[in-house]
Formats: C-alpha cells, sequence, structure tokens
C-alpha cells in the first residue's frame, strides 16, 4: 500500500465513487444474477455494489482482445484499417489475478494499436480478495490475492465494513477528485487493518505445495525437458482440443486471421482467437508438423502458461492462478490438475 | 535475440501496402517466382536484408509469410519485392492463378535474416525451394567487393524441380564461386550426382574452407546438414539455418510460429545452430535437430 | 451456453456456469458455435428454380410457388404423394409445427427426420421391451456409477460433455468397459476393451448374458418383481457360451466373461451406447439385447445406471418427442390408436390419417420409384448424410418439387426448386430436448439476416397459403398447444423452463418436478419390462474377393453432421484434413498406402477417393470414413439397400469395399 492510500469511512463511499465513474463512462461490474452466474455486465452504478462476488467465467480480456476483431475492410478501391472507436469504460471489481494478466497482456500488445485503442479508454478498479476463492490459487503464482499495478484504482474492505482506497495512476486519481469523496487519512492503525486483512487472506488457500515443485520442475533451466516425456505423453490423450482453456485463459494471446469474403469486391479481414492445443494450430501447409501430437501441445500450452521463460516477454509466469482453465477442461488437466501431477508424482 | 516487447515503439498495422504483379517466371513445375512492384515503393522494404520475409496479402484469401528471392535494395531493384513460391495451399494456389496486372498486398520486411555478408568463406546449403532465400544471400554476397570464396550445395528431386536454373548455370561459371548440385532421382538428362546433398558438405567445406554456413530447406535435410556441418569442423554460432514455421501476423503476436520462448517470425527466421541448441522445441524428431540435443561439436552452451 | 451480442452480432460464446450438464464447459463445436452465424453466404431470401437456376424472390412469391407446387402433388397422386422430413437441429417447436404440417395441412403421415438414421433403433426397442425410448438416466448418473458400460460410442468426440464425465468417472475409480471395433479414446483408457469385429455385438451381448445367467449373477428378484418373458430369454442364451462368442467376435472368451462379470455384479453400472449399436441391419436387435442386458441384472430404474443411448444431435430427442416420425405423434402416441388420433383430429379440425407413413428411406424409395411427388426438407442434407448418395440424388432429382429449408445452399438444397431461408438457433426462441429429455429453453439473440424466419413460421405461412392455417403466433403458442397434446410434457411451460437447466420430461404436471431416473416404479404403460429373446444377424454385406475389407463410418470431435455449419467456423475446418479413411498398418503395408496418401475407395454402389491416415485405432481388415465433408462422401459406398426391418434404419456401420492406392 502506498503513501496516497486513503481512507473511505463506510462502504457507502464506493458506491459514490461508482455513480461518479458512470456518469461519464460505461461502468462493467461482475453482477452474479438469479441462477448465480457471475458475468461481467454493464451496471448503472445506482445499484449495491456486490462485494465478494465469485470470480467471472469470462474473463476481462474479451474488453481489450475481443474474440473476433475486423482488422481491416476494402471495397473495390480502398483497403482501411479499421481500428475501434471505444467509449470510455470502467471495469470495477477486477480481482488481482486478472489484473496481473491485464499486464501481461498489456505488455505483449504493447505495439498493437487495436488492443491499445481499448485499452487507452478503460479504467481499472480492482478490488482485493479477502478469501481465497473455488479452485483459486493466486497466491501460489504471485499473482494475489491482493493486486500488484497496473489497476488505476483498488479498493480494499476492512472487516468493519471501512474502505481503504489506492489510487494506482494519475487517472485513477482524478476519478477519486472528480467523485468528491469524503475522505480520511489512512493512520497507522488501518495499514495494520490492511495488512491483517491481506494476511488472513493469504492463510485463507489451501497449501498446495505441489506447485512450487511443479514449477521448479517446468523451468526449463533446470531440466531442459525436452518434448515427449512420459507423463505428458500421458497427458495428451485427455485433452479433447475443446479450445475451452485457451478461451478462459486471461493470458493467452493467440490469434489467427481470417478474410471473410463472400466473392464480391467487399471484405473483411478478421482475427479470431486460436488455440495452440489444436492439431491444425501449427500444422504447416506442406503438412510437417512441429507438434504432431496432443501430448506435445500439452505440454507446449503448460511450458508456455508456467516456465519462467516467457517472464521477459509477460513480466511474470504466463499463468495467474485464476482456476478457469480447470473449470472448463474436460479432460480435468487444467493448471491445478497438471501441477498436481507433475508436482507430486516426482 | 529480441525480447518481448520489442522497444521498438511503431504500433504494428495490418494494412499491406498495395503492389501489382508484373512478371511470372516458370522455375518449376510446381514452383514460379512473381514479381511484384509496390505501388508506390516502400522505403522499409527497400532495407530489407536477405533472409527477412514479408507477408503477401490476396484480399479474400489471406496472408502467407514468403521469404524474398531477391531484393528491393542491395542487388535488386528498388520498389520490386521478388517471391519464389511453391504451391502448397490455399493461398498459393490463388497466387498462381494470378496474371501479370493483378493487385496484391505486402507487408514487411519482418525476422531477422542471415549474417551480414562479412567477407568469410561462406557455404550454402539448400534443398528444394529453400535455394529462394539463399539466392538472395548470395546474389548480395556476389556484389560485394571484396567478397571472400564461397560454395553453394544444392540439392532438387529430381532435375525438373530444380529451380533457379540459370542462376545455377551462371555461379557454376562464377570466379570463386564452388556449386556442388545432386538430385535424388536422375533422369535421362542429369548427368551430375545424385543423393542427399549432405554428402556433399564436407567436400564443399574443404573446398573454400569454410567458416559459416547458411542453411534452408525441408526441416528433415535441415537437421542432416547441420550434424554435418558441426562434424564437419563449423562452429555451432557459425551455422546459420532458416526455419519455417506456420504464421499469421510476422510481429511475433499471433502466437503460431513460437519455438520455446523465441518467435520465429521476429526472433529468427534464421537462427544460429547454438540458438537453436537452447530450444528443446527444436530437438524432437519432427522439428529435426534432434542432433542438438548432445551437440556432437563445438560451443554449445545453455 | 451465453452469447454476447455486440453491434448485431454475436461478440462471444462461452459456456454456462450455472447449467447442471455444461458446468462451465463445451465442446470444441461449442466454442466455435456462433461462426458459420456471420457467414457470408447464409440465406437471406428466397430462392425458387426458375429457367434452370435458383433466382431470388419474394417470401409471397416464394410460398405462393411451394403451395402450388405441394397442391399438384396432392392433385395428382393423393395426400400421401408429398412428405416432410423434419430437422433434429431445429426446436421442438419447428418439429411439432412439421408433423402439425404434414398431418393436419398435408393430410399425411410421411413425415420423419434424421433420428430414422441414428437412432430410430432406440425407439423401436427400447419402447417395445421398456415402453419408452429415450436413456432411461441422466448423465449427472455418470458420476454415481461404479461401472460405465460404452457400446459403439466414440463418446468423448461424438458427446464430449458426456466423454468428459465418463473418463472423470474412471479416474475416481468407477470401472470402464467398452465394447467396440475401435481404439476409440475411451477404449484406449478403459479397463478392459471389448475389440469386436464389426457387426457382432449381439453373439457378445448374448454370451455375456449366458455367463451372468450362468454364474447367478442375475438381479432374479427384480427379474421376478418387474420383467415379464425371463423363461424364454433365459432358454434362448443357453448354449450362447462365451467358447462360441469369442471366434465370432474376435475377443478371447475370458474378457468376455469379465466384462459380464464387472457389469452384473457392480451395484451401479451405467450402459451408454451410441450408433455403432443403431446402425445396423439388426439395429432394434441390438438394442434389444443391451436393454436384456441391463433388465437381467436389475440396472434400469436405479441411480447410476440404466441404459442410456447417446443422441447426437441437440434436439434429435426433441424431434422424435414432438411426433416428427411417421408413425407417432408427439409423445409417442401412435397414429393407429383411433383415440389417439381422434385427440389430435380434434384438436386441429380435421380428419387425420391412419395409416402410419413413410420412413425417410421410404420416401427416398417412393421418390425413386415416382409414387412420392414432393418433399419439404427441414435443416437436413440427406445428400451427404444418407447412404448411398448416388441413389439419393437420383429419388430427390426424380420429384416434381423439393422443398428445401435451410441456413445455406446446402448440396441437398442446390438440387431444390425452391430455397427457403431458416432462422438459426440464435435468431428463434423455442425449446430443445436434449438426450437426457432435459427440455430446455433457448432464446433469440440476435435478428435472423435478411428474410430468413423460423422453420415454424415458415410453415405457419405455408399452411396459410394452402388455406389451412394452423394458428400458431409465436414459439409459445406452439409450445403450449404441444404441450396439451402431450401428456409427457404436460407440466412444462415456458415460465417454468426460465431456470439454467430445464426440466427433464417425464413431467406430467405443473408441480411435478421432471423426473431424472426413468422406470423408478415400473416401466409404463404394461408394468412390466419384456425381454425379449434376439437371434444372430450378421451385417447384411461381408467382406468377399472383390471388396476384402470392412468399413465403417465415424465422426470427428471438430466436425457436426454434413459440416453445413462447423465447416463455416474456422478452427473447427482447419483442424481436420477434407476427408479421410483410417487404416491399419498391415492393410495400409499391403497396398504401400503411407499416411497422406490418395486412396480409392469402392463398393457396390460407387467410389470415392481421399487421403489415408495409418492408425491401429481400427483392426486388420476395417477401414472407417467420417461422413462430414462432402469432398469425400462416405455416402457414396453406404449400403442403403439393407434396412433393419423395424425401424428402416439403414446399415451405414458395415459394408465392403476395396481400398487401393491412386497413382
Amino acid at each position: 500500500m502506498t503513501a496516497d492510500a486513503v481512507l473511505l469511512p463506510n462502504v457507502d463511499a464506493v458506491d459514490v465513487l461508482r455513480a461518479s465513474l458512470a456518469r461519464d463512462a460505461v461502468l462493467w461490474e461482475p453482477t452474479v444474477d438469479v441462477q448465480g452466474r457471475c458475468e461481467w455486465a454493464p451496471v448503472t452504478g445506482r445499484e449495491p455494489f456486490v462485494w465478494n462476488a465469485p470470480r467471472p467465467l469470462p474473463t476481462a480480456k474479451r474488453f481489450f482482445f475481443p474474440a473476433r476483431e475486423t482488422l481491416l475492410r476494402w471495397g473495390r478501391d480502398e483497403v482501411t484499417e479499421t481500428l475501434p472507436v471505444v467509449r470510455p469504460f470502467v471495469l470495477f471489481g477486477v480481482a488481482a489475478c486478472d489484473v496481473a494478466a491485464i499486464a501481461c497482456q498489456d505488455r505483449f500488445f504493447t505495439r498493437d494499436p487495436y488492443y491499445r485503442r481499448r485499452r487507452d479508454q478503460a479504467l481499472l478498479v480492482a478490488v482485493n480478495c479477502l478469501a481465497a476463492c473455488a479452485g483459486g490459487f493466486c497466491r501460489d503464482v504471485g499473482a494475489g490475492p491482493f493486486t500488484e499495478r497496473p489497476f488505476d484504482i483498488a479498493l480494499t474492505q476492512l472487516s468493519d465494513g471501512r474502505v481503504v482506497l489506492e489510487a494506482g495512476s494519475a487517472r485513477g486519481a482524478a476519478a477519486v477528485d472528480a467523485a468528491r469523496l469524503c475522505t480520511r487519512a489512512v493512520e497507522d492503525e488501518t495499514r495494520a487493518a490492511v495488512a491483517a486483512a491481506r494476511s488472513t487472506a493469504a492463510a485463507s488457500f489451501a497449501e498446495r505445495p505441489f506447485i512450487a515443485a511443479a514449477l521448479e520442475r517446468l523451468d526449463g533451466r533446470n531440466a531442459g525437458e525436452p518434448v515427449g516425456g512420459p507423463e505428458w505423453q500421458a497427458l495428451g490423450p485427455a485433452c479433447f482440443a475443446c479450445t475451452g482453456c485457451t478461451s478462459l485463459c486471461p493470458t493467452c494471446s493467440c490469434f489467427t486471421i481470417v478474410d471473410e469474403a463472400d466473392g464480391s469486391e467487399r471484405g473483411e479481414r478478421v482475427r479470431f482467437w486460436d488455440s495452440c492445443l489444436l492439431e491444425g494450430f501449427q500444422r504447416e501447409s506442406s503438412g510437417h508438423h512441429p507438434a504432431p501430437t496432443a501430448a506435445d501441445r500439452v505440454r507446449r500450452f503448460w511450458y508456455h502458461k508456467l516456465s519462467p521463460d516467457f517472464v521477459p516477454a509477460l513480466g511474470r509466469i504466463g499463468c495467474v492462478g485464476c482456476g478457469r482453465c480447470d473449470t472448463t477442461c474436460l479432460g480435468a488437466i487444467g493448471a491445478l490438475s497438471v501441477m498436481r501431477r507433475l508436482g507430486i508424482s516426482r | 535475440m529480441s525480447a518481448h516487447p520489442s522497444p521498438d515503439p511503431r504500433p504494428y498495422s495490418y494494412l499491406p501496402f498495395p503492389a501489382r504483379l508484373t512478371t511470372v517466371i516458370d522455375e518449376s513445375p510446381d514452383t514460379r517466382t512473381f514479381v511484384l512492384g509496390l505501388e508506390p515503393p516502400v522505403a522499409a522494404l527497400d532495407g530489407a536484408q536477405p533472409g527477412q520475409f514479408v507477408m503477401l496479402s490476396l484480399l479474400g484469401i489471406g496472408e502467407a509469410p514468403f521469404t524474398m528471392s531477391a531484393l528491393p535494395g542491395a542487388g535488386g531493384t528498388p520498389g520490386t519485392v521478388v517471391l519464389t513460391v511453391r504451391r502448397m495451399g490455399v493461398l498459393t494456389t490463388a497466387l498462381f492463378a494470378l496474371t501479370p496486372g493483378a493487385r496484391v498486398g505486402v507487408r514487411g520486411p519482418f525476422g531477422r535474416g542471415f549474417p551480414d555478408a562479412d567477407p568469410v568463406p561462406t557455404l550454402y546449403v539448400a534443398g528444394g525451394c529453400g535455394l529462394a532465400p539463399l539466392r538472395a544471400a548470395i546474389v548480395c554476397e556476389l556484389a560485394q567487393p571484396r567478397a571472400a570464396p564461397l560454395a553453394i550445395v544444392y540439392g532438387a528431386r529430381d532435375p525438373v524441380t530444380r529451380i533457379f536454373k540459370t542462376d545455377l548455370a551462371r555461379w557454376r561459371h562464377t570466379p570463386g564461386v564452388r556449386m556442388f548440385e545432386r538430385v535424388d532421382h536422375a533422369d535421362e538428362t542429369w548427368d551430375g550426382r545424385v543423393g542427399s546433398v549432405v554428402d556433399d558438405i564436407a567436400e564443399a567445406v574443404a573446398a573454400i574452407g569454410a567458416t559459416r554456413a547458411v542453411v534452408c530447406g525441408p526441416p528433415a535435410m535441415s537437421a542432416l546438414a547441420a550434424a554435418e556441418l558441426l562434424r564437419a569442423g563449423l562452429d555451432a554460432g557459425a551455422v546459420y539455418v532458416a526455419l519455417e514455421r506456420y504464421m499469421k501476423c510476422g510481429t511475433g503476436q499471433c502466437g503460431h510460429c513460437y519455438v520455446n520462448q523465441r518467435y520465429v517470425c521476429t526472433d529468427g527466421p534464421v537462427f544460429t545452430l547454438s540458438e537453436l541448441c537452447v530450444l528443446p522445441e527444436t530437438w524432437t524428431a519432427n522439428s529435426g535437430f534432434a542432433a542438438l540435443r548432445n551437440p556432437p561439436a563445438g560451443p554449445c552452451h545453455r | 451456453m451465453l452469447l454476447e451480442v455486440e453491434d448485431g452480432r454475436v461478440a462471444d460464446v462461452r459456456p454456462d456456469g450455472a447449467h447442471p450438464v455444461a458446468r462451465g464447459q463445451h465442446c470444441a463445436k461449442g466454442w466455435s458455435a456462433a461462426d458459420f452465424l456471420r457467414s457470408h453466404d447464409r440465406l437471406r431470401t428466397p430462392l425458387v428454380r426458375n429457367g434452370g437456376a435458383l433466382q431470388p424472390v419474394s417470401w409471397p412469391a416464394a410460398l405462393a410457388a411451394a403451395a402450388g407446387a405441394l397442391r399438384a402433388a396432392r392433385a395428382e397422386g393423393g395426400a400421401d404423394a408429398v412428405g416432410v422430413v423434419a430437422s433434429a437441429r431445429a426446436t421442438n417447436e419447428d418439429a411439432f409445427a412439421a408433423m402439425k404440417f404434414a398431418r393436419a395441412v398435408l393430410g399425411t403421415n410421411n413425415v420423419d427426420h434424421c433420428a430414422r438414421v441414428c437412432h430410430s433403433p432406440s425407439v423401436a426397442g427400447l419402447t417395445r421391451t421398456l415402453g419408452s425410448g429415450a436413456m432411461t438416466n441422466s448423465i449427472a448418473d455418470i458420476d454415481r456409477a461404479d461401472c460405465l458400460l460404452v457400446v459403439g460410442s466414440d463418446t468423448t468426440e461424438n458427446h464430449a460433455i458426456v466423454g468428459a464425465r465418463i473418463l472423470a468417472a474412471h479416474a475416481r475409480g468407477a470401472r470402464l468397459v467398452v465394447i467396440d471395433p475401435r481404439r476409440t479414446r475411451l477404449a484406449a483408457a478403459a479397463d478392459l476393451h471389448l475389440q469386436i469385429r464389426l457387426g457382432t455385438d449381439i453373439p457378445v451381448i448374448k454370451a455375456m448374458l449366458q455367463t451372468i445367467l450362468a454364474h447367478g449373477w442375475e438381479d432374479a428378484a427384480y427379474l421376478d418383481a418387474r420383467c415379464a418373458n425371463a423363461a424364454a430369454l433365459r432358454a434362448s442364451v443357453r448354449d450362447c457360451t462365451p467358447e462360441r462368442a469369442a471366434p465370432v467376435a474376435g475377443v478371447a472368451a475370458a474378457d468376455i466373461v469379465r466384462a459380464a462379470e464387472v457389469y452384473a455384479t457392480t451395484p451401479r453400472a451405467f450402459l451408454a451406447y451410441g450408433i455403432g449399436v443403431t446402425q445396423h441391419v439388426c439395429g432394434t436387435e441390438n438394442v434389444v439385447a443391451l436393454s436384456n442386458l441391463a433388465l437381467v441384472t436389475g440396472h434400469v430404474g436405479r441411480d447410476g445406471a440404466g441404459i442410456n443411448p447417446l443422441r447426437g444431435q441437440n434436439n434429435v430427442q426433441g424431434a422424435c418427442d414432438m411426433g416428427a416420425l411417421p408413425d407417432v405423434y408427439s409423445g409417442y402416441q401412435r397414429v393407429t390408436d383411433a383415440a389417439a388420433r381422434a385427440r389430435f383430429g380434434a384438436a386441429w379440425g380435421t380428419a387425420l390419417p391412419e395409416h402410419p407413413g413413410l420412413t425417410s428411406p421410404a420416401m427416398q424409395r417412393a421418390a425413386h420409384d415416382g409414387t412420392l411427388r414432393a418433399m419439404v426438407i427441414l435443416g437436413e442434407d440427406p445428400i451427404v448424410t444418407d447412404p448411398s448418395q448416388g441413389f439419393v440424388s437420383r429419388a430427390l432429382g426424380a420429384l416434381d418439387c423439393l422443398i428445401v429449408v435451410e441456413l445455406f445452399l446446402t448440396d441437398t438444397a442446390r438440387m431444390a426448386d425452391i430455397v427457403l431461408p431458416a432462422a438459426s438457433f440464435a435468431e428463434k426462441d423455442g425449446t430443445f430436448t436434449s438426450t437426457e429429455r432435459r427440455v430446455q429453453r433457448v432464446r433469440r439473440a440476435l435478428p435472423p439476416p435478411g428474410d430468413a424466419r423460423p422453420d415454424w413460421q415458415i410453415l405457419e405461412a405455408l399452411a396459410a397459403e394452402l388455406g389451412a392455417p394452423m394458428g400458431f403466433t409465436s414459439a409459445e403458442d406452439v409450445f403450449g398447444e404441444m404441450v396439451g397434446l402431450t401428456p409427457t410434457y404436460a407440466g412444462i411451460s415456458y415460465e417454468r423452463l426460465a431456470t439454467p437447466g430445464g426440466l427433464q420430461w417425464p413431467c406430467p404436471a405443473s408441480s411435478h418436478p421432471g423426473t431424472a431416473v426413468l422406470h423408478r416404479d415400473g416401466f409404463p404403460p404394461r408394468g412390466r419390462a419384456h425381454l425379449l429373446p434376439v437371434v444372430d444377424v450378421p451385417p447384411a454385406e461381408l467382406p468377399d474377393a472383390a471388396y476384402p475389407l470392412q468399413l465403417t463410418t465415424i465422426r470427428l470431435g471438430h466436425q457436426y453432421g454434413s459440416g453445413s455449419m462447423t465447416r463455416r467456423a474456422p478452427l473447427l475446418e482447419r483442424e481436420n484434413p477434407l476427408g479421410l479413411l483410417v487404416i491399419n498398418p498391415v492393410d495400409a503395408g499391403a497396398r504401400e498406402i503411407a499416411t497422406g496418401t490418395a486412396v480409392r475407395i469402392c463398393s457396390r454402389r460407387g467410389e470415392v477417393t481421399t487421403r489415408a491416415r495409418v492408425s491401429d485405432e481400427v483392426p486388420p481388415g476395417l477401414v472407417a470414413m467420417p461422413y462430414h465433408f462432402r469432398e469425400a462422401a462416405v455416402n457414396a459406398v453406404t449400403n442403403h439397400e439393407a434396412l433393419d426391418p423395424l425401424s428402416h434404419m439403414p446399415e451405414l456401420k458395415v459394408c465392403a469395399v476395396s481400398v487401393e492406392r491412386v497413382q
């Protein structure tokens, strides 16, 4: 927590902030419907904020890197770049794991104008998780439960209902100012309360020593294990190539580009989320395939998510511990399951 | 090798530079050279290096990467991109159906090409269409005022699938150039050697005292050639191999071409063997470089 | 499945985390389900053939042309000179409207749909033995089972969510036994795989029964209390020992005994089967044999057990339930039952035909022979999906008028005289009934493209044009009428279907919670389940010198049906080559075939060329081809002449072929 944190004496101030944000931007929040589904949905800011909402199954990545995006459009005489025109929007209630994932993608897509156009319009309001969520293991991969930058605003709810607000950027600070919140300085007692909440949250996670063991094993600098280790061979048939993990993974960034044309002179070049678990992902037109078996592809995917070799590109390992892949994997080889197998079997 | 993100702050663009197909040259029954005139010329492309590639764009069909067989700048015609293409898939089939005057698009240049044309004795090893990228490098090197001796080892499936037949004939008589050629299957027109290019490597290395080699060809051939070059005494850091991968963007984003944490499109397509030997995904039988797992010679440190 | 719509287009597809079956999961086809919606070649306007080519016309013009053609066909050949083929992909409302259109408007029972070529033997067989032709249990019962017996089903590819659940059950310790000629993903993971010869299910199942009865592993109390005809069954299998079945099926007798023991002696055993059981000339007998097995061991009517036909298409269960079949109205009420006929006739204000109509193969035969003059085909592509492509083309070509309601200009639509543009699942309201009898709402997420409309609206407009409007003004209207005539659905309403997961039929009253497990209390309407002796029926066409290999048809996990939807999804289309032949290394080696080699497959019906994939997932002597690819249509060679006598199921799973390398 930085020096510019302030204390909001009660939760109502958070609703004042939301209403203020909603005046100039579209406000999106994780909302829970009567069936218990949690989804990102636009809200007015006048309804009460849902603290401790379960993590939404869809990630926030589609706000910046949508599942389908038109890159170019052409007619008879010209080709035009179709950079998105995006209204300012606020993602209010982003969990630490998703903030960490956005940080990865910010870094990866630095030079992607489509991503930047969307990202530049977004204000991220993080809400620190006070307890582990079902299936989440952000603590063990250094992505939570309390958030790090690049949030614009981060909120921590204390057990007595008070809220500590931290501005993480100039835009965040300006948004707080504009809301004219009644704030108080953060005293030592409050700092202690935040620290306590943080350690309580961290302590709420199940102990999973296999995670560290698996990460150690997947560090190419230690083992240099090539494709085709017997454990990967066993995991291969479990992959249905359904594309669920890559669709829900908040750090997955692979895409394909497809021309959509109807034979007339008009058409669009569109990029779609792609999945490296698909056999067709790397198959070359000659038929040559650098990763011909499902085991090769499963190993490569988890290497990409869990190996420190990707820290230079992403700023951290690719997995943020959100657990979405474990939810959606048909073959029960999501991140936790894989690390359990690799970490325990050693 | 550059790590992501590149320090270059300029945003990527998917907008291709407009170009027009000016000439089509038949090289072999399934391979043609396409000369593309950029309208207008593009400075970035004029500065392209041998071994770099472009994304060729056919609206309504898509894009695919091709390494230039002649450069717009050094040794070629400014404003002109030359691609030598084997008909394989949907895009190349559509390209083969085009006639001069057709409008196409080009993005690039992309990637890291072959080493600078320093005057060191260099061996070029090519299989099949793999001669296309090397041709640009060879033409560049021959245009240098202080050219060192060079050798070319080329293998084709059979005499009719040899490409750049005019160049091959010319190089055979160019001073300072040693040519070694083989075909897998000879016919009555062929009076040269038969067999694998790998069998000529030791002789070619010795003939010019090669201290550097550049390899491009089908994955299996490249791997065998690389192993043979190491056996012939070349340093792993002086053997350059062009990798091929399926690609969609050319800018290190789409993910199709990654080899471990490296991207063939931005970190390659040309790698030294000492770079490849720390990338386990190239060690598999299918990626060819199984030999690198225990490199027989040369400083191949991790 | 949730669709997120932005600017009139589906921006994102995701699974429903709150749904009791999906639980946050999709198969590959689910994740790519929205891609075909925006395809540029969606049909947007009606087309009528004019001067040889299909030309865009207005709806009134198309409806007038269609009504005129149907009137003319009836005038020439009577009401039974027309036929309707409904769609197992469309909603219950569409299927109910199609069957009402055939019966009440056209006056014929000639109505059928593609269940004919997938699970018609399940309906025929299980209705005879249990009284009801659907999964007796629910998908969630897999979680409670201690043994899973999977017969003739490549479950992980065709029902990925179910297959995943079976693998998960196996991982937690349930025994997995697979009976299949191919080494499928489940077979490879199984505790026991009986890799039987193609078409030898009956001898193997009878040997299992014989073993069970000989060892006293049957559930005697259950047999006494709940089954009829046990003595006859016992007598019929007395000599069917595993030792006799083993050489016929090509498996070890000891493995048959093990399979029988595991299945019979495990308290909760879930039997699942697929079209590997049904698509045979003895499809109904195969189903009855499995039903005998499940009943003798008492595995019906209990948690974690049951006999469970896995239905392939999103609404093939519903289309059957709705009575898009030639012999039954909705809820399997027989057209030959005067009371049922009177009830439907009274509701529809018209006299209804008494005799069962033609099945779809019979319609094709009648069209071929000139007695059927006009057909309405909704959302099916029989040119690609039905056996013997040449025959189907000739049959449809012989019609005076073919009317096709479709999303795309499929091979069948290309042959049509009139093509009417349909709305997809995302563009209409209605209900689907899943394989586990789960009735669920589908809600319109975006408008149909151009002038496309839901099937039921098209049929309503056509009925009005024919002077006999059906009176439907909304999907809920159709559902309401159906519910009023269908006891198994009587308690279901759109209001009650608001929750994810909907309701499982039978749901006879508005206070009834639906039924997860059938036959807990008996086997209505007769009270007891019937055990029926089964005779061995070999495949109609066995290999010989000219056609030495057996060919079976398969499906790939990334494709669906004729591919009209999945092949327009870029990731799915990229995943597989455009057709392939799976061949064992032994057979491949003998013919100098390697993976990628072009091969020609010939049968007595025709030939097709594709590329080989050499794999030991098939044994020597067996080759397999997927049926999704029009470029390499396996139905050029399949056998349309061998039909299961009870269900008219063609023997799509077996024919004799020769395979040669194309030079």
